[in-house]
């Protein structure tokens, strides 16, 4: 590895090697506010030399991208990063998080996320989802004074593990078919007169198994209304706006070189995608625990995801893309305002917690309202256009049925997600039953959910920039 | 979602007018049918003709005759899973280093970079983990460690 | 220069905004005075530009409100010899009737929300009569529709006055649906929405397509207007405030009808049909209006009825191709109906808060301004010879019997003998109320507010009123008088067909209208000067419902609509369509539990799911594979 290559990767090593920093730090330094700062400088370096800094070679030891496309995902997860750090501050202190572990291992999993975006291999796309996912292993199992959270984090464990046995199995498989790891070649196997093509099918759809866990697709998606339920919220934030974010983005890169094996798979991720939008939005609608809807509204959400990637040209990765970047702003801004919401006892979860949240808490309670209503799709907030996007793309790869199965699930989500603005607005006393009342929320959590706020109406009002951006990366 | 021109193409193959070449995998096929249906039957049968009862007696879980007492949870002592992570995590440094070792030469500095930051990566994690207090174990751990890792004590 | 024409519009807009944002927080005196300010700065404003509508007239255009394809509308105002007398007339009324208003409604809480609508309201007739495009001008005719639904059903709280608000704006609805298919077709044949354009190209049109536009606009004006067959609201809407009956129900909005009529004469006169047509919905108007009013008890009825009468003069003259006599009528009758509003509303306030002209009388000695002023608006609504409302009403007469057929003669009859029924209702009108002794004995006593003296700016404000109809005539008198044809020479060619008619016939007809008066004068005279019980015979309950139109609406329209309505309510609508749905909802909420129930919350089942999950796939790749190659 050269040092130019070295050059290449410094936005990434930054966010590690801060990582590593901030862990030895935090054996002496025990005040979070000031690690927190650190975490967030960090971050900011990372981001701007990306921007600004050129990378002398575009590919670094035949793993990761340093072009401008991971370059573009390295800055949206350094923010996010960044952003759970922020918002989180008086959630970790009042749960007296390790402040050393907790920083640094965000910081981490921000660096595994931007690997994995970056990947270009089969061995830099593992590297990186498993530096992330051990991490969320650890953090979702951070609060240990959390039952569930324990419970969840060894769910998690478990399933994930499983994941990515069957993972490295197919990453083997499509080795085995192509002879490399290298990302365009290596799809070469299941491209059509390959005499090893049996094998690069089967190893893709171990890949596919592995990747519906971690984005948690209909019917592997069992365990994301645990976790989510038992995650911290800043944490189960990162998982829904971070975690898939990053897979998608590594899948799009997978299809880009795949060709003519789209054919093939085309059943596949259609009945995926369809399955996890239904399904899904079924199971949506019982939930009376918010953070479970939500875990199930991802489920459909990244069913919307997958629908776009049906389209395999530039119009849909560009949808599929806009699409991560609405979806990570929206559901930081909902775990956000859970985040925020948060006592010191516990975190608001059922749907009569937050009843007349609306009158107490007029901005962080709109706040959350916009979010569902972006969440469905309603026109002025960025979740119409996101899928507009996804249905267009499906709709020009001819999937005209799956087109309308998301529309449907769009219909009826509207449901469980005003089921939580009633709540909010319509109970008429406005008093909580029971139970903890909600927290007033700091201004420094106030100012980041603002932020997403901005962000999902300006996706909406204005998508215009964004997508030509998204464009020029492609 | 089978395409079925597939099927079409299968029917002129069983038909003699295309060449046969699939019996490996048909019989592949056949057999793994016979098998998993073999087994279903058998579980099936077992279902619905075996007598089913249950007592009290027989949903407890059996301990060699001894009637279980109190609950499957317990606290095992942590320390030796410390031991144990421990050991894999420096085995698998001693798998890296070693097969550096044997072709160091041909590495040249740049390997030695490598290992180096590799190494050192690691060492900050053993001062980490010695800091923290996780290798202290035992009675006095609670005393000194002063919950610093509080899992490891209790 | 010219765009301080906007100003005439922005007054009142910015009056009624101001009005209707904060207007609850200023004080009566404040926001009153605001409002007043408004109208009045606009009343000046559109006397001092009055030169601009010289010549050509002027024309300005602010920005482009719609564009879309061919589509353009700008927002452009036509400030010409049509619209300058309009809108001077308009605002001046206005100015008076606001003034009034202040001292009408100084007992009322709700004060902002009635000056917000009348700015507003006056800000909408603006547009109607400036608007250089049929666009703006609709949405002005929206506008004022939209206000005059407010202010009807201002006292909200009654249910008589809420359901009246929404009669009117229902009925005259449907006269918005013909003018806005009116405008679609226009915009369809001839490409543009300007009205200049549309009377210069109209030519160009198919005499059918001619015919049918008319009627269409002749449909829309017949809704705001008040005329056969849609006239049934402008009774019922003197349920609103007084000066709201004077301001929107007699001088401007129910004149909208004939302004566009007038506004499009070039396009309108080209179809022979649609002109008979607009005539014949006029005469009977008339006769209808002033039979009605002959009956009526309630003192704003009349005046409602006679409304009505009025305007279907103006369509008369528009119909027989006098459209400056329409303008002539429609200017006199603007000042002396307003006056007569006014004016009853200072009798309603004087008699005790009472209604009904047979429990009045006497009301002379009571308040003999109000008195003066009121016979002066009656001497005009009669037409007494050398009144304002004497020569208009002449003019159209003369207009129609001079175009020399059997139907204009026979209309020309219909209008001469509305001309006696108008003498007639007008002095039993006066007789009842005012001669004799006062009757309100037979109410109950101590009326609150039967010996409150009206506040001066009411009765201040109608003698401006009574001069202005009285000397009404001057605008426009006819051939062989000094200063003749003032009105006929400023509109020139905007004025429709030249009136030929002999000195002789003039004078002839003049003396026929003469008569006519001292006719109904005599008869009222004979039957009302002394008080007698009213009768109650068929006829006359006949008269006093309007000739049973509303019943006849009810079973005809109402009933079945209400049929219709109820049949896709219950049956179609809550039956299946609920059903449906509530099935639906049933089914999807089962099987979301089902699919949730799926979480067991077991890891062992998570794996099973997964390890299936790939089972399948596997299985799919490969059977695939096997089959397909």
């Amino acid at each position: 590895m050269s040092l130019a290559e070295l050059f290449s990767l410094l936005p990434v090593l930054v966010l590690a090697g801060a990582s590593l920093l901030v862990l030895m730090l935090g054996l002496w330094l025990k005040h979070l506010p000031s690690l927190v700062a650190l975490g967030v400088a960090a971050c900011a370096a990372a981001g701007a030399l990306a921007v600004l800094v050129p990378p002398e070679v575009m590919e670094v030891g035949g793993m990761f991208s340093a072009a401008r496309y991971a370059r573009f995902f390295l800055v949206l997860w350094a923010g996010v990063v960044a952003w759970t750090l922020l918002s989180s501050v008086r959630y970790a202190a009042a749960r007296r998080f390790q402040p050393g572990e907790w920083v640094s291992l965000l910081l981490f999993a921000g660096a595994g996320m931007a690997l994995l975006s970056a990947a270009t291999s089969l061995v830099g796309m593992f590297l990186g989802l498993e530096a992330f996912t051990l991490v969320l292993y650890i953090l979702i199992a951070f609060h240990r004074g959390s039952a569930a959270g324990t419970e969840a984090g060894l769910k998690y464990l478990v399933l994930g593990v499983t994941a990515t046995a069957v993972l490295a199995f197919g990453v083997a498989l499509v080795y085995a078919s192509a002879g490399t790891f290298h990302l365009p070649e290596a799809m070469a196997g299941v491209a059509g007169d390959s005499p090893l093509r049996p094998l690069g099918l089967l190893g893709w759809g171990m890949l596919l198994v592995a990747i519906g866990f971690k984005v948690s697709l209909v019917p592997f998606h069992l365990w994301t209304p645990d976790v989510y339920q038992g995650a911290p919220a800043p944490v189960a934030g990162l998982l829904a706006a971070g975690s898939k974010g990053a897979m998608f983005s590594a899948v799009v890169g997978l299809l880009a070189g795949i060709g003519l094996g789209l054919r093939d798979l085309t059943p596949v991720l259609w009945a995926l995608s369809g399955l996890s939008m239904l399904l899904g939005t079924l199971a949506a609608l019982r939930q009376e625990n918010v953070k479970r809807m939500l875990a199930y509204s991802s489920v459909v959400h990244m069913g919307f995801v997958l629908m776009g990637l049906l389209d395999a040209g530039p119009e849909g990765q560009e949808a599929v893309v806009f699409y991560l970047v609405f979806y990570a702003l929206v559901s930081l801004g909902a775990f956000g305002v859970l985040t925020a919401f948060s006592g010191e006892e516990g975190e608001p979860q059922q749907l009569a917690a937050f009843r007349g949240a609306g009158y107490r808490h007029p901005f962080l309670a709109a706040a959350l309202a916009v979010f569902m209503l972006a969440l469905a799709g309603v026109p002025p907030t960025g979740g119409f256009m996101a899928k507009l996007g996804v249905f267009a793309a499906a709709i020009r790869a001819g999937h005209l049925p799956l087109a309308l199965v998301g529309v449907l699930a769009s219909l009826v989500s509207l449901v469980y997600y005003l089921k939580l603005v009633i709540a909010m607005y319509m109970s008429a006393e406005g008093a909580p039953p029971s139970g903890s009342p909600l927290h007033r929320g700091t201004r420094l959590e106030a100012a980041c959910v603002g932020v997403c706020l901005l962000g999902v109406l300006l996706l909406g009002l204005a998508p215009g920039a964004l997508l030509d951006w998204i464009g020029s990366l492609l | 979602m089978l395409a079925s021109p597939n099927w079409t193409h299968l029917a002129a193959e069983l038909s003699g007018e295309a060449p046969l070449d699939l019996s490996a995998g048909l019989s592949l096929l056949l057999y793994t049918g016979l098998v998993v249906g073999l087994v279903l039957l058998l579980m099936l049968l077992a279902a619905k003709l075996g007598h089913k009862s249950t007592t009290p007696a027989k949903r407890e879980p059996y301990e060699s005759g001894i009637l279980p007492s109190g609950e499957a949870r317990v606290r095992g002592p942590v320390p030796f899973y410390l031991v144990a992570v421990f050991f894999i995590v420096f085995d698998v440094e001693a798998v890296f280093i070693v097969s550096w070792a044997v072709v160091y030469d041909r590495l040249g500095w740049a390997g030695f970079a490598q290992m180096a930051v590799f190494i050192g990566v690691l060492f900050l994690a053993l001062g980490y983990l010695w800091k923290a207090g996780a290798l202290d174990w035992g009675p006095r751990a609670g005393r000194k460690a002063g919950g610093k890792l509080p899992e490891a004590g209790r | 220069m010219a765009n301080l024409l906007y100003l005439l519009l922005l007054l009142p807009l910015v009056g009624g905004l101001v009005n209707a944002l904060v207007g609850m927080r200023l004080s009566r005196r404040l926001s009153g005075g605001l409002a007043v300010a408004a109208v009045g700065a606009a009343a000046a404003l559109c006397l001092w530009l009055y030169w601009l509508a010289d010549g050509q007239g002027t024309r300005v255009s602010l920005l482009a409100w719609l564009e879309s394809a061919d589509l353009r509308v700008g927002f452009g105002l036509l400030f010409d010899r049509l619209s300058a007398p309009m809108a001077l007339m308009v605002t001046a009324v206005s100015t008076l009737i606001h003034l009034y208003a202040l001292g009408y409604m100084r007992a009322e809480a709700d004060h902002a929300r009635f000056f917000a609508l009348l700015n507003l309201f006056v800000f909408a007739m603006l547009c109607i009569v400036l608007a250089d495009n049929l666009a703006l001008l609709f949405l002005g005719w929206e506008g004022v529709g939209f206000c005059s639904y407010g202010l009807i059903g201002y006292w909200y709280r009654e249910p008589k006055n809420a359901d009246a608000g929404k009669k009117a704006f229902l009925v005259t609805r449907v006269g918005d649906v013909f003018l806005a298919v009116a405008l679609l077709w226009l915009f369809a044949s001839l490409g543009t929405l300007d009205i200049d354009a549309l009377n210069a190209r109209a030519g160009a049109l198919a005499p059918a397509a001619l015919t049918g536009i008319s009627l269409l606009l002749l449909g829309g004006a017949v809704g705001k207007s008040a005329q056969l067959p849609l006239m049934t609201w402008l009774p019922d809407a003197m349920a609103g405030p007084t000066p709201v009956s004077a301001l929107i129900h007699a001088a401007t909005m129910v004149t909208a009808g004939v302004y566009l009529l007038c506004r499009l004469f070039p396009l309108v006169s080209l179809s022979a049909a649609g002109l008979q047509a607009i005539a014949l919905v006029g005469a009977l108007t008339a006769f209808y209006g002033a039979t009605c009013a002959l009956r009526q008890r309630e003192i704003k009825r009349v005046l409602a009825y006679s409304t009505m009468s009025q305007v279907g003069f103006m369509f008369l003259a528009v119909g027989v191709g006098a459209a400056s006599g329409a303008m002539f009528h429609l200017l006199t009758h603007a000042f002396f109906k307003a006056l007569l509003f006014m004016a009853a509303g200072c009798v309603i306030a004087l008699a005790g808060h009472e209604n009904d002209i047979t429990r009045m009388g006497g009301l002379r000695r009571k308040s003999p301004l109000v008195f003066w002023s009121f016979l002066a608006g009656a001497l005009c609504l009669a037409g007494v010879p050398l009144t304002g409302g004497f020569f208009s009403k002449d003019a159209i007469l003369l207009a129609a019997f001079s175009r020399g057929d059997a139907f204009h003669w026979s209309v020309y009859g219909l209008g001469a003998l509305t001309a006696l029924l108008t003498a007639l209702y007008t002095f039993r009108l006066v007789y009842l109320v005012f001669a004799g002794e006062a009757r309100g004995g037979e109410h109950p006593a101590g009326h609150a507010g039967h010996d409150q003296p009206l506040p001066r700016v009411m009765r201040w404000t109608l003698p401006p009123l009574a001069a202005l109809g009285l000397a009404g005539g001057l605008l426009n008198l006819p051939a062989g008088w000094p200063m003749a044809g003032l009105l006929d020479g400023w509109l020139g060619p905007l004025g429709g067909a030249e009136v030929r008619a002999s000195h002789a016939l003039e004078l002839t007809l003049m003396g026929v209208a003469t008569a006519l008066v001292l006719v109904g004068w005599l008869l009222a005279r004979r039957w009302y000067a002394r008080f007698r019980p009213p009768a109650q015979g068929g006829l006359d309950r006949f008269l006093l419902r309007g000739w049973m139109a509303d019943r006849a609406y009810a079973w005809l329209w109402v009933k079945p609509y209400l049929a219709v309505g109820w049949l896709l309510h219950r049956g179609v609508d809550e039956r299946l369509i609920d059903g449906g749905l509530d099935g639906a909802a049933r089914g999807i909420g089962r099987g979301g539990r089902l699919v949730a129930a799926w979480a067991t919350g077991r890891l062992s089942s998570y794996l099973t799911a997964l390890a299936l999950g790939l089972g399948a796939m596997l299985a799919y790749f490969l059977v695939r594979q096997w089959a397909g190659g």
